[in-house]
């Protein structure tokens, strides 16, 4: 599945990330890699963009960046 | 051993850890920080004497890695690369210690003498975080010190640090054999060529990544020549091993977060549960965030309004009553009556003016908006403002742009550095202006007041908050507006990537900064009005007494330019007044009570006295309104012009900074006249 399509408060294991080049490599930057895990936190009131937890940080993304990102949910 | 005296340092780390904050404790100046990521966007340097030595300190832009994604990151990748430093201090933030020591690995393997400072140590203990110290100090091999804002002494212990010149013995992050191997020959073979202080193995891990602006870059200053290192042989033999070009882009940045992850694992305890965010999801909330920002700024507004009636008031019965002494006191001094004249109702009579009807609002509107601003209110407003802006096809982060422009529209300009596409940068730059700056809320709240409002003094400021609550929210959809017309006409293109940071919320000194702020921003002001305010009260006063011909200078330019003031219900003492406040805004309404006073002893100077020298020249409901409207919406001051030249480079996208607003604001003057 893709990241555009989480739930809040479930926190998924990211499986690859697609996109340009540069932007690719400054969500690496950011902390988004493979494997890393992201938790969804909340989101902006129409539903986009969606903060995400990752590595102690919240960073927001829209919609149409997540989907670019394919994770895979977290069995806890 | 003898320890040099002098020393150069700088501070580097992600986006909003607190090196501003750092380098002001530590060099006394003044620079601007807040909780939203993004504040300088520029170098700035200081000194400061410690244990007999002088220390020359450098603030850089935050940068979340040393390939930049924007302009401000690359000014601090560059200040690291090419500068002449002893150490760098990398201030990580102890809430998010891993992409902190990540940064700090990238970072140490440009500049080995390096020392962490783990700050907002406070914030983490809240958390429930726990850094083992001593641990982190021996695995990264360099001195690791825990610092907050709060703990005064902790940024002492940096002084220190810096001053006995700690020996750093960094670790050297081991990629993959294959990778090392390479490294290896690479490094060798810059070696013969580089006599930077960049190092060369810096530059091998560059050139696998592919980092070809860094890399042209280090070409153009002769520290690589590329023609004698053969760096497709090293590709070659990696590609065969299994490491793509693809892959190597990416590969050190993962090296190095895997590190970190594990060094953190190993080093940083959390003894509370997750975070639930409660005050994000309230301030995101579909139903009520709207309500609850728009409360905020009614709040903020109705709190300026208030608190400055009184000083106003106070400094305005003081300062004009003064003026017949001072006129009495100059005339005893023998000076010629024309410069009597031109000192007393020219150049003091503005000043006074800036003083007592300007400054009060503007020295409390900005400690407010720097309140909310540290407490962390900007990114959130972003956040929740996006969507609009992706719709205009423009940058998030261009709220945050237009929230600094609220404050001061200069400051906006350059806070644009922090977009990162150049399109939407842009449009953020020529759109600034399009909300009110500090300096244009007396005026607004003065014309609110006097002519917009009901009742008496007290019940008024409740009225004139909630107008002026709705004009900003009318200049924020002029904004989206035109960012959108520019989006489609002319500049045109799509939305670009952004990852906008959301920072804890963190609790500001409030006293403290209240109090700074007030004081910066009342300095601030009175220096400008009488850098600015005084001569353009002395060049009006001789407009106004010196005759060229029959008539004074002024007489003659106020009939050329009443006609076609009146067609946009104005006159022309209002446009001349427009013309000469070029140069900052505050003084407009100034200039124009001086030239309507011109020639008689200002005694009745409240809010009831100025409507009434209003209303004796002409002023109707109308006229109010028109000219509330221009000050909305009319070219930036000068400052903010100069500033989009410099950032655009461009004398078109700075034309149209200057022509868009002037446009809007001239349409809705006859728009005005035709309805009323």
């Amino acid at each position: 599945m893709t990241l555009d399509t989480c739930a809040p408060n479930e926190t998924y294991t990211i499986q690859s990330i697609g996109g340009s080049p540069s932007q690719r490599y400054h969500l690496h930057h950011l902390g988004f890699l493979e494997g890393t895990k992201v938790r969804c936190v909340f989101t902006a009131p129409c539903g986009d963009p969606i903060a995400f937890e990752v590595q102690g940080s919240v960073f927001a993304l829209r919609k149409e960046q997540l989907r670019n990102i394919t994770v895979c949910k977290e069995d806890l | 051993m003898n320890t040099p005296s002098c020393k150069t340092v700088f501070l580097a780390g992600n986006p909003n850890v607190g090196k501003s904050t750092i380098f002001n404790a530590l060099t006394g100046l003044h620079q601007h920080t807040g909780n939203w990521t993004g504040k300088t966007v520029s170098g700035a340097t200081g000194t400061f004497k410690h244990q007999n030595q002088t220390v020359t300190i450098t603030d850089t832009p935050g940068a979340y890695s040393l390939t930049p994604y924007s302009p401000e990151e690359e000014v601090t990748r560059d200040t690291l690369a090419f500068g002449e430093k002893d150490l760098v201090v990398l201030v990580g933030d102890s809430t998010a210690p891993v992409r902190g020591i990540s940064f700090l690995l990238q970072v140490m393997e440009l500049c080995p003498h390096i020392i962490l400072c783990m700050n907002l140590n406070d914030q983490a203990e809240k958390q429930g975080i726990q850094l083992d110290y001593p641990a982190l100090s021996s695995a990264l091999g360099i001195p690791v010190i825990p610092t907050s804002a709060k703990n005064k002494k902790s940024f002492g212990k940096i002084k220190d640090t810096i001053a006995q010149s700690p020996a750093t013995n960094p670790i050297a992050l081991t990629y993959p054999q294959p990778i090392e191997q390479e490294l290896l020959y690479l490094t060798q073979q810059i070696d013969h060529q580089n006599t930077s202080s960049v190092p060369s193995r810096f530059l091998s891990i560059k050139l696998l990544e592919q980092d070809t602006r860094f890399i042209q870059q280090c070409q153009q200053k002769g520290i690589l020549n590329l023609k004698t290192i053969d760096l497709e042989n090293s590709f070659r033999m990696l590609e065969m091993q299994g490491y793509s070009k693809e892959k190597l882009a990416k590969i050190f940045t993962a090296k190095r977060q895997e590190f970190a992850l594990q060094l953190c694992n190993k080093t940083v305890t959390q003894t509370k549960p997750p975070k639930r965010y409660l005050a994000d999801k309230a301030l995101t909330n579909r139903f009520g965030s709207t309500v609850i920002f728009a409360l905020l700024l009614f709040l903020v507004f109705w709190i300026t309004i208030y608190a400055a009636q009184y000083p106003s008031t106070l400094l305005q019965t003081a300062l004009f009553s003064l003026e017949q002494p001072l006129t009495n006191v100059l005339t005893s001094c023998k000076l010629p009556h024309f410069l009597v004249a031109m000192l007393t109702q020219g150049v003091y009579r503005v000043v006074a003016f800036v003083v007592s009807v300007m400054l009060p609002p503007m020295a409390i509107f900005f400690p407010l908006f720097t309140l909310l601003e540290d407490f962390g209110l900007l990114p959130r407003i972003a956040f929740n403002l996006d969507h609009r802006f992706a719709k205009c096809k423009a940058c998030g982060k261009q709220a945050l742009t237009m929230c600094m422009g609220f404050g001061c529209n200069a400051t906006g300009v350059m806070g644009c550095r922090i977009i990162h596409s150049p399109r939407e940068r842009l449009i953020a730059i020529i759109t600034n202006s399009l909300v009110p700056c500090n300096g244009r809320f007396p005026t607004i709240i003065t014309l609110l007041t006097l002519f917009c409002s009901l009742g008496t003094m007290g019940s008024n400021s409740l009225w004139v908050a909630l107008e002026l609550t709705g004009i900003i929210l009318l200049t924020v959809a002029v904004t989206l507006g035109v960012s959108y017309g520019l989006s489609k006409f002319q500049l045109k293109g799509n939305s670009s990537f952004y990852a906008l940071e959301l920072p804890s919320f963190r609790i500001p000194k409030i006293g403290q900064v209240l109090v700074r702020s007030v004081l910066d921003r009342t300095v601030f002001v009175l220096g400008r009005s009488v850098a600015v305010a005084a001569p353009a009260g002395l060049v009006i006063w001789c407009l106004a007494n010196v005759s060229f011909g029959e008539f004074p200078m002024f007489t003659q330019i106020s009939n050329t330019l009443n006609p076609i003031g009146h067609i946009f219900g104005l006159d022309g003492t209002i446009l001349l007044a427009f013309l000469l406040g070029l140069p900052a805004n505050e003084i407009i309404l100034p200039i124009m009570i001086m030239i309507y006073t011109t020639g008689s002893t200002l005694t009745e100077t409240s809010m009831v006295g100025i409507h009434q020298i209003l209303t004796a020249n002409g002023w109707e409901l109308e006229t109010a309104l028109c000219v509330l409207f221009l000050m909305l919406f009319h070219s930036p001051c000068s400052t903010t012009l100069i500033t989009v030249y410099k950032e655009t480079k461009s004398k078109w996208h700075t034309f149209l900074a200057f022509l868009i607003p002037s446009c809007i604001g001239l349409t809705g003057c006859l728009a005005i006249q035709l309805i009323l």
